[in-house]
């Protein structure tokens, strides 16, 4: 359903007035450097990565929140990247983004529940005010803030951080889009409430036959909700396939890093760490070769030197000389 | 013993009242020992380790004690804390960015952390210990003439433990030291950490929401739950038996790398609003194997199987 074809985006890197004199090339930072994956419909796809890593900005780039650089996303055929601004926006319907921290996607100074039915008013749902309203308490009962009619007339500041993340899926759903990006949805929550929210949020995926862009950092979660994972480093895909193959045989030395990086509750099982050293590179000077080569354990001469494509391996696919 | 709380309360004062973050709790820690304080937001865990340096509202309210080797924390003024804080506690914050001055260079900041607790000292001095210190947690020494924001976050967090050890403390308080890192970045703060545990001979109350964290590193683990510490174990047996159905929810609701666990599992509704808390048992309301005398009075700690909890279930009496 969803197809994205060698996506990239360059943010140009200001330069100072002396070196923009001394003609100093314009450097770019390369966030998300030709990326490729597909998403079948009703399907999780969980893009996995440290900070920097680019995966906050393909899931903009997505929603063409921001204008990718290069590249092509097709939504059911539909050439996203083409679109002029008008078709763009009736077409928005189709897909919504829920982001990390809910007290900076809500409006202060609106009240939960006609920050939730802003969306009908703009889309034309409903009709009606009252219909409008009563779609809005139906969404707000689904998401289990009940009664509603409790929290349709309150501030973002007067309900808890949980429950505030419910307005969000909310207003996310309430549209019945067909793609949801949920950008690091439940990583500012407490872990009880962030199991709460997980569920909710697969209870709606089947309920609405949602297909999901899952980005997160925590591999540990990807595991309840995801089909397919994406691993991404410094704006490339180094791994992606099946979740379960991954998870059981990780094959790129970094996602064997990230996984064994994950903490262990059971105390016995004291797991063998691949804890690489130091921290990714500056995206604006990135490494030559493999990307990952100064870190990595198992580098080789040809890594410093040429870029690994991504290539089939068991099923998969993966961007590294060892395969 | 090298710290110890005995029958500690700390409450903030607040319009509706009084709101009891940490409520009658006994704590201690032995000298080289690692003690995790679990808990979900809320339940009083970073309150308990920032009263311990007294850094809460002047209107905050103690009663009980709290000892550092024979000094007495709970009565002493501003004055008298002051020469404990840093010196013989340390404390390294959740977010480093927040608590590292961005106006001035590391060095600075390192000479002006000396120089409350040792008035004489040189700035010749005070480089030659923060180079040691910097280089004991993994940074280039040259660097202390940089800012803070001049590092990444990982980097950070390193510049605030030695921040925190240059002083040799005696026991050091990490409060959510890894929660604003990265998976990568955390594991190699955890190994750090612990390293310099060995070393320093280190004694360390570590605060955090996750108990894989503390699993990787604590000796023991107090388990909190809206201003109670409701299950006190060593972390094997937290682990392996828990007691508490706190402990037991909290623990099945972590999410693990075992890929055949699928289930989600969580814990109902929402740790209880701490002005107005539960009779009883405050963990009752959500609690599955609830009996009737835990809604009508506070259980007492028990001690089962080399673990301490604090629940009815355990203590025998039906009444």
């Amino acid at each position: 359903m969803i197809r994205v074809e060698n996506l990239k985006k360059y943010f140009p890197v200001k330069r100072t007035v002396g070196e923009i004199l001394l003609r100093v090339p314009q450097r770019f930072v390369k966030a998300v450097d030709g990326i490729s994956f597909t998403i079948s419909k009703g399907e999780t796809f969980g893009l996995v990565g440290e900070s920097g890593s680019g995966k906050t900005t393909t899931g903009r780039l997505m929603l063409r929140l921001i204008e990718p650089t290069a590249g092509k996303i097709f939504f059911e055929d539909v050439d996203v990247t083409q679109l002029s601004k008008d078709e763009l926006r009736k077409f928005r319907k189709n897909f919504q983004i829920i982001f990390q921290d809910p007290m900076a996607a809500l409006n202060p100074y609106m009240k939960v529940g006609e920050a939730i039915k802003h969306g009908l008013e703009i889309h034309n749902i409903g009709g009606s005010n009252m219909e409008r309203k009563k779609l809005v308490m139906e969404m707000l009962e689904r998401v289990n803030l009940s009664p509603p009619e409790d929290f349709y007339y309150r501030y973002p500041h007067e309900i808890s951080g949980g429950q505030r993340q419910r307005i969000v899926i909310a207003r996310a759903l309430i549209l019945k889009p067909k793609f949801v990006v949920a950008d690091e949805a439940i990583a500012m929550l407490d872990v009880s409430v962030r199991s709460q929210l997980l569920q909710l949020l697969i209870d709606l995926k089947n309920e609405f036959n949602l297909t999901f862009l899952f980005i997160t950092h925590d591999l540990a979660t990807t595991k309840y909700i995801c089909n397919k994972i994406g691993v991404m480093y410094l704006g490339k895909i180094v791994e992606i396939g099946k979740f379960r193959e991954i998870y059981n045989e990780p094959l790129h030395p970094y996602t064997k890093a990230l996984i064994s990086a994950v903490p262990e509750p059971d105390p016995k099982k004291k797991k063998k760490k691949l804890i690489p050293e130091g921290e990714v590179p500056n995206p604006i000077n990135p490494p030559p070769g493999c990307k990952f080569h100064p870190r990595c354990p198992f580098a080789m001469d040809i890594c410093k030197t040429v870029e690994p494509e991504l290539k089939e391996v068991n099923g998969r696919l993966i961007a590294c000389h060892l395969y | 013993m090298i710290f110890e709380a005995k029958d500690l309360r700390i409450y903030y004062k607040t319009k509706k009242g009084y709101v009891k973050a940490v409520d009658n709790i006994n704590f201690s820690v032995e000298k080289g020992q690692t003690v995790g304080l679990v808990g979900e937001s809320g339940c009083g865990k970073s309150t308990f380790g920032q009263g311990i340096l007294k850094i809460l509202p002047p209107t905050t309210y103690y009663s009980g004690n709290m000892r550092i080797e024979d000094i007495e924390l709970v009565g002493l003024n501003e004055n008298e804390i002051r020469k404990i804080r840093g010196k013989k506690i340390g404390m390294i914050f959740q977010d480093p960015m927040t608590s590292l001055n961005p106006v001035m260079k590391i060095e600075k900041l390192f000479f002006e952390t000396l120089k409350t607790h040792e008035p004489d000292i040189t700035e010749e001095e005070a480089r030659e210990r923060t180079a040691k210190v910097l280089e004991k947690v993994g940074i280039e020494p040259k660097r202390m003439s940089e800012y803070s924001f001049q590092f990444s976050g990982g980097m950070r967090q390193r510049v605030m433990i030695a921040l925190a050890l240059v002083l040799n403390p005696i026991l050091v308080i990490a409060d959510e030291p890894t929660t604003s890192l990265d998976v990568i970045v955390q594991a190699q703060i955890m190994k750090l950490l612990n390293e310099l545990r060995k070393e320093y001979d280190m004694s360390m109350i570590l605060i955090t929401h996750d108990l894989g964290v503390v699993a990787e590193m604590a000796d023991k683990i107090c388990v909190m739950y809206a201003g109670h510490i409701v299950e006190e174990a060593s972390s094997e047996n937290l682990y392996y038996n828990p007691k508490h159905p706190y402990t037991k929810l909290l623990l099945k609701s972590i999410p693990n790398t075992d890929i055949n666990d699928l289930e989600l599992k969580y814990i109902p509704g929402f740790p209880p609003d701490l002005s107005n808390p539960p009779v009883g048992c405050r963990f009752s309301p959500r609690c599955p194997f609830k009996k009737e005398i835990c809604e009508v009075k506070e259980p007492p700690i028990v001690e089962v199987e080399g673990s301490k909890v604090k629940c009815w279930l355990y203590s025998g009496v039906e009444k």
